[in-house]
Formats: structure tokens, sequence, C-alpha cells
């Protein structure tokens, strides 16, 4: 096996998998991708699911490729609609314990019910990567500490 | 997720629950100590057995360059298996950032309405430490598929070039993916992956060239003599209108009847076994390197104290050693 100088001295630890996916009819994916970038350089393992993706393709994403978090990005202003169906789809798969995020453009006063669909935090437009990448990191350890 | 014995989980997992599959793969990606406790769980390693038939696996490889369009032929091939409901699990491996440890896993935008298909499976690979176009634990992942059942398994390979042809040495059946554009017949002519594949693929057979390449592909296929009795398929497919799929899957099936027939298996399951013994040693080094008395060892040969030949000695002693459950 090739190794390379990092790995070998074991410096990156098991890193973070996160999907990224575009919920429903919106073909605007350049926030998706800018994320994905920024959490690929932060060393997560990303799998990115592209545009048009169902309630039920993103479930079964984050249930095959076991994620510790599930980014969605929406620009459509379907949330409302679609959010309740993919937290539905998860929940269906007993995947209730996975961080789900959102980012896009979702208006300040959808944002309490978001919160309440199990989202645990919405990051609109102007957001700082580092903070996403900070909240996701940190959330991902203390729910590891909690579930032992 | 709260932590569960690896033994239940291979149980579950045995009985097809997706959930645990996937857990299971997690863990042994980590490596270390994880993935010692799964490996013991999982039932005798199913590299070593025949190809295709009853709980026995058809393990296959594909490779080729990035965006021949190998992800979205798995996509075409996971279809048909499941219309035929037949079982398909896809190991895609993508590269990890040799600089953050970070990977962008794009095969599954391919693949997403496939995935969703009874007895089709995709997960996506980092190739962590490994260079080669696979990852540290692929013949892990390969045992914990076949002991989910699958009948097939697919390991698609980083892009790559013409000398990475290590996925042959874990694989029943490897096979070479090109597409249109690909350079002219000396390109085949070329030492390397070309000599090794049992079935060749032109993808993006819909386009201008597609069957100028896989005309120079015949070709060179009979120009050589092959020491073994197996012709190489040669198949043009088109993702996007479904066409050589059919093809492909029959000539895969071919290959694995033939391989049993002509007594091949043998040779082959020698070399798998070889690279499962071989990473399940290379797996134990990696520990015992970053281990604390490991970075000390190194440590003592960067000042001089020790020489490496040594250190190599103290090292291989160390691997001997029952693994603490840490």
């Amino acid at each position: 096996m090739t190794t390379t100088a990092e790995h070998a001295s074991g410096s990156h630890p098991a890193p973070i998998r996160m999907l990224i996916a575009k919920p429903g009819l919106d073909g605007h994916d350049r926030g998706a991708k800018v994320m994905a970038r920024a959490f690929r350089d932060a060393g997560f393992e990303v799998i990115y699911t592209g545009l048009f993706q169902t309630p039920e393709m993103i479930a079964s994403a984050a249930l095959q490729e076991d994620v510790d978090v599930v980014g969605l990005s929406i620009l459509s202003g379907a949330h409302m609609t679609l959010f309740p169906k993919i937290m539905a789809a998860l929940r269906e798969r007993g995947l209730d314990d996975v961080l789900v995020v959102a980012g896009g453009t979702i208006p300040e006063q959808d944002q309490t019910a978001v919160h309440d669909m199990g989202i645990a935090r919405v990051f609109g437009p102007g957001t700082s990567m580092r903070v996403a990448i900070d909240y996701v990191r940190e959330e991902v350890a203390r729910r590891a500490v909690d579930a032992g | 997720m709260p932590s569960t014995p690896a033994r239940a989980l291979v149980d579950r997992a045995m009985a097809g629950d997706q959930r645990s599959i996937a857990r299971l793969a997690t863990l042994l990606e980590r490596g270390g100590a994880s993935a010692e406790q799964v490996r013991a769980s999982l039932p005798s390693p199913a590299v070593g057995r025949g190809a295709g038939g009853e709980g026995h696996p058809h393990v296959v490889g594909i490779s080729g360059p990035p965006g021949a369009g190998k992800s979205s032929l798995l996509s075409a091939v996971a279809r048909f298996l499941s219309d035929q409901h037949r079982t398909v699990a896809i190991l895609a491996v993508d590269p990890t950032s040799p600089v953050t440890g970070g990977a962008m896993l794009g095969d599954r935008i391919r693949m997403t309405d496939a995935a969703l298909l009874p007895g089709v499976f995709v997960r996506s690979v980092a190739a962590r430490s490994r260079l080669d176009g696979l990852s540290p634990a692929v013949t892990d992942l390969i045992d914990l598929f076949a002991a989910a059942g699958y009948e097939k398994i697919i390991v698609e390979t980083v892009g790559s070039g013409q000398n990475q042809f290590a996925v042959a040495d874990y694989v029943h059946t490897l096979v070479l993916v090109e597409s249109p554009g690909a350079g002219d017949g000396v390109q085949m002519l070329k030492a390397g992956i070309m000599e090794l594949a049992d079935v060749y693929v032109v993808t993006k057979g819909d386009l201008p060239g597609a069957h100028l390449v896989s005309r120079e592909l015949r070709a060179m296929l009979t120009l050589g003599e092959r020491s073994r009795d197996w012709a190489p398929a040669v198949v043009l497919t088109s993702a996007e209108s479904g066409e050589g799929v059919e093809k492909l899957v029959a000539a895969l099936d071919a290959h694995r009847d033939w391989l049993e027939s002509s007594g091949t298996i043998e040779d082959r399951r020698a070399r798998i076994v070889r690279s499962a013994i071989r990473s399940r040693i290379e797996a134990r080094l990696d520990r015992v390197l970053e281990s604390d008395e490991g970075r000390q060892i190194v440590d003592q040969t960067v000042t001089g104290e020790r020489d490496a030949t040594s250190a190599a000695e103290l090292i291989r002693a160390r691997m001997a050693e029952p693994v603490s459950r840490d």
C-alpha cells in the first residue's frame, strides 16, 4: 500500500462524513458547490448528490453513506413543503439522530417552523464558511459524546 | 448512534438491514481497533470463495480515466440487475486530498435514482491513504457486502491512468472503460492496465468516434498472444439510451462462468487472498507506526539513536503482539 507522509503520521482523525443535497426543482447549485468545496477543504468527506433530489433519494443516500450530517441547500422557496418530507423520510429510516442543517434563501419568518421540523441550524446568505464548518464540527462531536 | 457490539450489527447486516451495513462500512473504513472487532465478527472471508452462485459473490473491478462514464455506466448496470431481481453493491472510490484529508465524493450524483431500487446499495468511499485508485478498507468492504448477501460487488476505482492496475488483485473480473477521443491505436498498444482487463467497455456509444475506439480495441486484442483462453469482450454502451448494458452484464456473467469452468478461479482466488493478507498486515503496520511507541521509534531513528533496520525489526516485533482493545 502506498501511503502519503501525512497519513502515515496519523495526523488526520476519522473524517466527518457529510451529505450535501439540493432538494426539489431548483437548478441553482453554486451555493451547494461552494459549501461542498469548503467542507472538503476543512477535511470532511463530502458526498454531493447533485440537483433535483427527491426526499427519498436524500434519505436513502444518508442511510447508505452513514453520514454524520446532512446539508440541504434550497433557493426555490419550497422549503416549507420539502423539508417536512425529507425529515419524515429520514425518520422512516431510523435516522433521527443525524444532524440536519440547511442553507439558502429561507425567510426570517419561516425559521422557527424550520427549526421545529428538526433542522438544527439555518445558514442564510452571507454566512461565513468558518461559522458553518465550526458549528457542524462541534455539533457532530457533541452528538457523538451524547451517544456514548 | 449508540455504540452497538459489532456482532449484533453484523447479525442485522446479514439480515439485510441497510443501516447496519452502512455503519459497519464506516467502522471498517475507520481502521484500528473498531475495524478489527468488525472483522472478527464477519463470517469467514468471502474473498477466497468462488465467483457467483449461492453465497459466493462475483467481485468486479471497473477502472478507466476520469470522466469516461464509469458511474453513469454502473447506474445503468444497477438498474438492469435490479429489474432482473438480482442484487448489486457498488463501492465508488474517489480521491482524498493529500493536503487536508478531505474528499469530494461525487460518483453518487450519477446513481441517486438507481440507489433507490431494490437490491442496490451504493457506497461512496474515499481513497484516504491509498494512491492506487482503491481504499485501505477495500477488502474489508468487499467482505462486508459479501456477508450481507450481495451477488455482484462492483468496485469503481478513482479515475485512473495507464499504470494503475492494483484493482486487478482484488477482483474476479476486471472491466476497463474507455470513451471516444481517448487517443489512437498506439495508446491501446501500451503496456499496463490495457493488458489486464477481462472485459473492455467503450462508453458514450452515441458520440462520434465511439465505434472507432471499439474497433481499435478489438484490433489490439487480436495482435498479442494471450496466455489464457478467455477472449476479452469489447462492449459498446450508452448510459443515455441503455444500449449495450444487457450485453455488458452478459459478458460479466460469461466471464464468471468461464473462471469456474476453466479452473482459472483458483488463480484469482489465490491472488485475492494474497491481497487480503497483505492489507491486513499493512493495517496492523499502520497501527503500530501510529501508536505512541511507533512514533517514539520513528523519532529515535530521526535523531540517529537507531538505524532504520533496527527500527524496522522493532516495529515488526510489535506487530506480532496481540492487539489491545482500545
